[in-house]
């Protein structure tokens, strides 16, 4: 991009970093991926959001580097900062579940960077981030694990204080369907207390119903020729992995 | 080495300067030698470097003056930690190490019963002397005849220690007094909250896959969600999971009932479902909603109804592979 580059040296400050790169590279935002300048400056991608966001020109600029905001007041210019990054999360939003946002968060998922499912059954399976609502101020954003299809808390404190609606809750849905063979597998195996090496009777009433509730969906997605054995979305028993020692212990 | 330095103290007592010096001086002498006698390896070689100063006899009285002061601040100052480290007891500095917070302290009696380390002398190498260690004997007085040998031996005989203290614990947190420490533990939320939204907070409780040692790391268990998982730090990843066992979470909710009240108020939240721009994704497509049945609660009549029907095996009309094998564990239960 030789264009932004022309930018920046206009300026003529010795701050020659981009913000997007300063932004992204802030401790906390791991989770954001940087947008095109196309992208923002385009104001067809930016419909509805000037009732969100205050001056919503002057925290493009920002954004672009097209403004300065250095000879401003402390208030004022934290006040323009923490504008242009509002107006980022809420451009992201968008953005991720274009085609090309979906490509770079593809990257992000594939590295890990939104962390790994807690669950021990889900062995580290890539989480992706999700809002809980599309408006902001609402609620901080979530994990959502593809495996156990599940939402979990980031583990920091830094990225639970992230407004979801930065990535939207459309986002996990749009990149399965844009990566389908992407969906992994979902284990049967689950946790059943034991004391003693028997299993206490309520809870291993209810996994025998879950069981079931399991079998059912099964059955009916076999009735409809949909394949669920071993595949994308599929079921995996995990017979031969580590359950089997401890059976043969009972 | 200790032995050494006692010596040294001693002949400087009976020595005539020594004995021109005030009262208070003898006091920091014999503070010194009962500090001495106590001491850990490390802290023997300062003392010493000390002492040796002191004793060798070209000095003049100023400087000897500057080395007493010098030496009785130090004494002063280490005698006071180590009357401190009198009260501690190995059983609580190893439950107050940096990533040991899953830990309960077990009382010195649980341990100094032998009827509750049966089997364990088979599985913990230098079985003996790492008794010792958690129970703070002085094994120095008992075989003085090897000490630069135990010296070698400390670090095995430490991590023998620390699996034992580990072993003893798996069998302590099920005995109604563990049970009562586990329990102020998970209250606090020592063992952390459950990583999964809608179980809003639930304390977990550590538990292990496998009750035998080095087979697998300490699990975290939501008895709200009930599943198991990683724990948030990776400070006790190098925790064994042995050392909580596999009957723990069982045996707290049998034993506290209470935490089922807690479990009823959350799963009325209901499950989250994958959206796409409001409308929910379809079963039959890849990413559609596979995984329900995990935390599925029985809500309606019909579903009750077949939740009664489990009561002792899958009900007969339901085809699957895995039902046999959850009629023969329950066969093998009864």
């Amino acid at each position: 991009m030789p264009q932004e580059e022309e930018y920046t040296s206009d300026s003529g400050s010795d701050f020659t970093e981009y913000w997007i790169d300063w932004f992204l590279g802030t401790k906390g935002n791991e989770y954001f991926c940087d947008i095109d300048f196309e992208y923002i400056t385009d104001r067809f991608n930016l419909t509805g959001l000037s009732t969100e966001v205050n001056r919503i020109s002057a925290a493009i600029d920002i954004i672009t580097d097209n403004a300065k905001i250095e000879g401003q007041p402390a208030e004022v210019k934290e006040q323009l900062e923490y504008n242009a990054r509002f107006l980022y999360g809420l451009v992201h939003a968008r953005y991720i579940i274009t085609q090309r946002g979906l490509a770079k968060m593809l990257e992000k998922y594939r590295n890990g960077d939104f962390g790994y499912c807690p669950r021990v059954y889900c062995k580290l399976q890539p989480l992706l981030p999700v809002g809980l609502n599309d408006s902001p101020r609402l609620q901080p954003v979530k994990l959502y694990c593809p495996r156990c299809e599940d939402l979990y808390n980031p583990k920091s404190s830094r990225h639970a204080a992230i407004d979801g609606a930065f990535f939207g809750s459309s986002f996990p849905a749009m990149f399965f369907q844009a990566y389908p063979h992407l969906v992994p597998t979902h284990p049967t195996e689950r946790y059943v207390p034991k004391v003693f090496g028997f299993q206490l009777h309520e809870y291993a009433k209810l996994a025998r119903w879950q069981a079931v509730q399991r079998q059912k969906t099964e059955a009916r997605l076999y009735e409809l020729g949909v394949p669920v054995d071993n595949c994308p979305g599929g079921y995996v028993d995990p017979q031969e992995g580590e359950e089997e020692p401890v059976k043969s212990a009972q | 080495m200790p032995v050494n330095c006692t010596n040294l103290i001693r002949t400087r007592r009976i020595s005539p300067r020594k004995k021109s010096k005030d009262r208070a001086q003898g006091v920091v002498e014999i503070r010194a030698t009962r500090f001495l006698q106590k001491l850990t390896f490390g802290r023997v070689l300062t003392t010493a470097n000390f002492c040796l100063l002191q004793t060798s006899p070209p000095i003049g009285a100023q400087r000897t003056l500057f080395l007493l002061i010098a030496m009785s601040k130090q004494i002063f100052e280490e005698d006071d930690l180590t009357s401190s480290e009198e009260l501690q007891s190995w059983v609580a500095t190893y439950c107050q190490l940096f990533g040991h917070e899953f830990f309960a302290q077990i009382p010195a009696e649980y341990i100094e019963d032998d009827f509750n380390l049966t089997g364990l002398a088979a599985i913990v190498p230098y079985y003996r002397e790492a008794l010792d260690m958690i129970l703070d004997y002085d094994f120095d007085s008992e075989e003085e005849t090897k000490p630069a040998d135990k010296q070698s031996q400390l670090p095995l005989i430490e991590h023998s220690a620390e699996l034992l203290y580990g072993l003893i614990h798996q069998r302590f947190i099920l005995t109604k007094q563990g049970l009562g420490l586990m329990a102020a533990k998970f209250e606090s939320g020592q063992f952390g909250k459950c990583p999964r939204v809608l179980c809003e907070q639930m304390p977990l409780l550590p538990m292990g896959r496998h009750d035998q040692p080095g087979k697998e790391t300490v699990r975290l268990y939501c008895a709200c969600c009930n599943d198991i998982y990683l724990p948030s730090s990776s400070k006790y990843l190098n925790i064994d999971g042995s050392f909580f066992g596999t009957s723990f979470p069982g045996m707290f909710l049998k034993v506290f009932p209470e935490v089922a009240r807690m479990i009823n108020n959350r799963t009325q939240n209901g499950q989250f479902e994958l959206k796409c721009f409001g409308f929910k994704v379809n079963e039959v497509s890849a990413s559609g909603s596979r995984m329900r049945w995990l935390r599925m609660r029985p809500q309606t009549e019909a579903e009750i109804a077949e939740y009664e029907q489990c009561e002792f095996g899958a009900p007969s009309e339901v085809d699957g592979s895995s039902k046999e094998t959850m009629v023969s564990d329950d066969q093998s239960m009864s």
